[in-house]
């Protein structure tokens, strides 16, 4: 198990997932991973399906130290991570050594990283989801920021080793949107205004929402009843000061919406910093469908082109040759499937299982009766064709 | 209305406009005036779709008069779904399901400490704006703002007041609240803008049940009054595990 222990928490790290789906309507926000697309890579980098538990890490990140050896990944903004000196870029997983210390520095770009463990993280799960939820209290560390002293276990002892191909945090200032639901509501001239002008994110943004500082925006004036609110939908209040709702909004709004971001750009949203820059552009349903067809594809092909995985071994010990029923285990060239069992190590009489994390085939792989350490690479699993279908 | 005509023939349609809410959600406009016939069919309406898992629907607000809907726009898409929604079939009437609940609260002191500034605001008694406030039974138009707090209403003309100007950073669990013609209960220690008039010891939100929450859109509230007495065994009750909320007759 992967397992590191909190020296100094940082400006805010959370256990974070894809979100607690399904339940707004009995007011429980969606929250999760405010960048999914980091999210899902600092997953694929070890091996994991996209909505593992991993640790979102904001700005200022923390400072950690391994206390069992095993395999970390790393996606999402640049925030001058380094390993006892050295640096990690975003976009890489590695093997990691007990006393090993990671300390978060200087961000360069972006705002938020995440640092996935294989298997996912070990905790409470509230409504069929460990995000964890700051204003209620509940899910991930007991539903709270992470605090010193605290420690963090994977919840697999196998996991991948991998290097992204292509970036795994897409930073912009140009944000993609189409015309609100109230759009009718507003002065003629508030949409041309949203469209012709650069806005700032204001030091007040959270998670909640950016907050966006500049030049008003003609706003309408009225009482209206509090409606759903779209994650991604600009809120204009009566002062013209435009707030951008992102997923850990309550799902209840009582300002008109002008315009919503785009699916495609939530992910862009949650890497702006305050201080930063924005514009936004005009897109139709079919250009925001296409742009999110795209983004996938990409993901897809590039998440899967990870290849040859290399799986490590989880403890020092011999390679078996059988399963734990007497059975076979396959060797290189052979076909394998997600979860089966390609590899048995056995230390000092306990037999550890390392399994596919993904279908492939068996690539270079060590044989039966070799001695393994720990965190050596005990057998490669090749993605099949460039667009294998992984997630 | 005679008793025929309030269902609505299915050639009417519930709603009165579907909206793009972005590429990832629809919002279905039910009028713009809070009824609660426009809620009822904005219940109508949600409830089929909580019963019927269509195909990349994620997420459902009903809220007064507006239902949105949030989709996975990698498994549907917007023409697909209005398709759907268009050809589902929906209850002529909420039902049978609707229960009132009965809320013990005790008003005032350091349990409702906006109460006398509420009087003061309003030019009412203390006991004016008490039994102005319970002994009615209010709708749950929908629940937000925090997990399982309830929208209810509508507040007599006399105990309506803006929100505060100032936010509290944190309101206290079971705090019984009004603001503008609603009034609600925060279920959880949560930030919160409106007048704190009382407090309830009944637990509200239980995320450890299915559902978390006992009451929900189209339920009614009954707020009752406790002496101090009665609201000490409640609270006893309460540290015993044994209070629970309690439905009765409408």
């Amino acid at each position: 198990m992967t397992a590191v222990r909190i020296i100094r928490p940082g400006l805010l790290t959370v256990v974070q997932d894809l979100g607690r789906w399904g339940y707004e309507h009995w007011g429980v926000m969606v929250g999760g991973a405010l960048d999914e697309y980091a999210l899902r890579w600092a997953n694929a980098l070890v091996g994991n399906g996209d909505g593992m538990p991993a640790l979102e890490v904001t700005a200022f990140g923390p400072e950690l130290e391994v206390v069992e050896e095993g395999i970390l990944g790393l996606a999402g903004a640049d925030l001058g991570l380094a390993v006892n000196g050295g640096r990690w870029e975003p976009g890489e997983s590695r093997w990691v050594e007990a006393g090993d210390r990671l300390r978060f520095g200087v961000r360069r770009w972006g705002f938020r990283a995440y640092l996935s463990f294989p298997g996912g993280i070990s905790a409470s799960r509230v409504l069929g989801s460990a995000a964890t939820d700051l204003v209620a209290g509940v899910g991930g560390m007991q539903g709270r920021a992470l605090r010193a002293g605290d420690v963090i276990q994977s919840a697999n002892m196998s996991g991948a080793i991998a290097r992204a191909p292509a970036t795994t945090v897409r930073v912009s200032h140009a944000i993609r949107v189409m015309p609100g639901v109230r759009a009718d509501r507003f002065p003629d001239g508030s949409w041309a205004q949203l469209l012709t002008r650069s806005f700032r994110v204001s030091a007040d943004s959270n998670a909640i929402g950016l907050r966006l500082e500049g030049e008003a925006v003609a706003a309408p004036h009225g009482d209206w009843p509090s409606e759903g609110m779209a994650i991604g939908s600009i809120e204009c209040p009566p002062s013209g000061h435009l707030l951008v709702l992102l997923k850990n909004r309550g799902s209840l709004g009582g300002y008109p919406a002008l315009a919503h971001v785009i699916r495609a750009d939530w992910p862009v949203l949650a890497q702006l910093a305050p201080g930063d820059m924005l514009g936004f552009y005009e897109v139709s349903l079919a250009e925001a469908r296409a742009a999110l067809a795209v983004l996938e594809a990409q993901f897809t092909a590039t998440a899967g082109a990870i290849a040859p995985r290399s799986l490590v071994a989880p403890v020092t010990g011999l390679v078996r040759g059988m399963d734990g029923y007497g059975r076979l285990l396959p060797r290189p060239g052979e076909w394998v499937w997600q979860g089966q069992v390609v590899r048995r190590v056995e230390s000092m009489g306990w037999t550890t299982d390392v399994t596919a994390p993904f279908d492939g085939v068996l690539g270079e792989a060590r044989a039966e009766g070799d001695l393994v350490e720990e965190g050596e690479v005990l057998c490669r699993i090749e993605g099949v064709g460039e667009n294998d279908a992984i997630y | 209305m005679p008793e025929g005509r309030t269902s609505t023939p299915e050639s009417v349609a519930l709603w009165d406009a579907v909206r793009l809410a972005g590429d990832s959600a629809l919002l279905l406009d039910f009028g713009s005036v809070v009824t609660p016939e426009a809620n009822d069919r904005v219940l109508r309406v949600s409830h089929t779709l909580e019963k019927n898992k269509l195909e990349g629907i994620v997420g459902l607000v009903p809220a007064f008069a507006t239902l949105l809907i949030e989709y996975d726009p990698t498994s549907t898409s917007a023409e697909t779904l209005i398709e759907e929604l268009c050809r589902l079939q929906y209850p002529q009437s909420v039902g049978e399901s609707r229960r009132t609940f009965e809320i013990p609260v005790h008003y005032g002191g350091e349990q409702g400490p906006d109460l006398v500034t509420v009087a003061q605001r309003l030019g009412l008694t203390a006991d004016e704006v008490i039994s102005l406030h319970a002994n009615h039974a209010y709708r749950i138009y929908c629940l937000g703002f925090a997990p399982g707090f309830p929208l209810a209403g509508l507040l007599p003309e006399r105990l309506r007041l803006p929100r505060r100007a100032v936010p509290r950073t944190a309101v206290y669990s079971g705090a019984v609240a009004i603001a503008g013609a609603q009034t609600g209960i925060y279920p959880l220690a949560t930030p919160g803008g409106w007048h704190l008039i009382g407090h309830t010891p009944v637990p509200l939100f239980d995320w450890r049940a299915t559902p978390p929450s006992v009451y929900g859109p189209g339920d009614a509230l009954i707020f009752r009054a406790v002496s101090w007495e009665e609201y000490s065994e409640l609270m006893e009750d309460r540290r015993r595990g044994e209070l629970q909320i309690r439905e009765v007759a409408r």
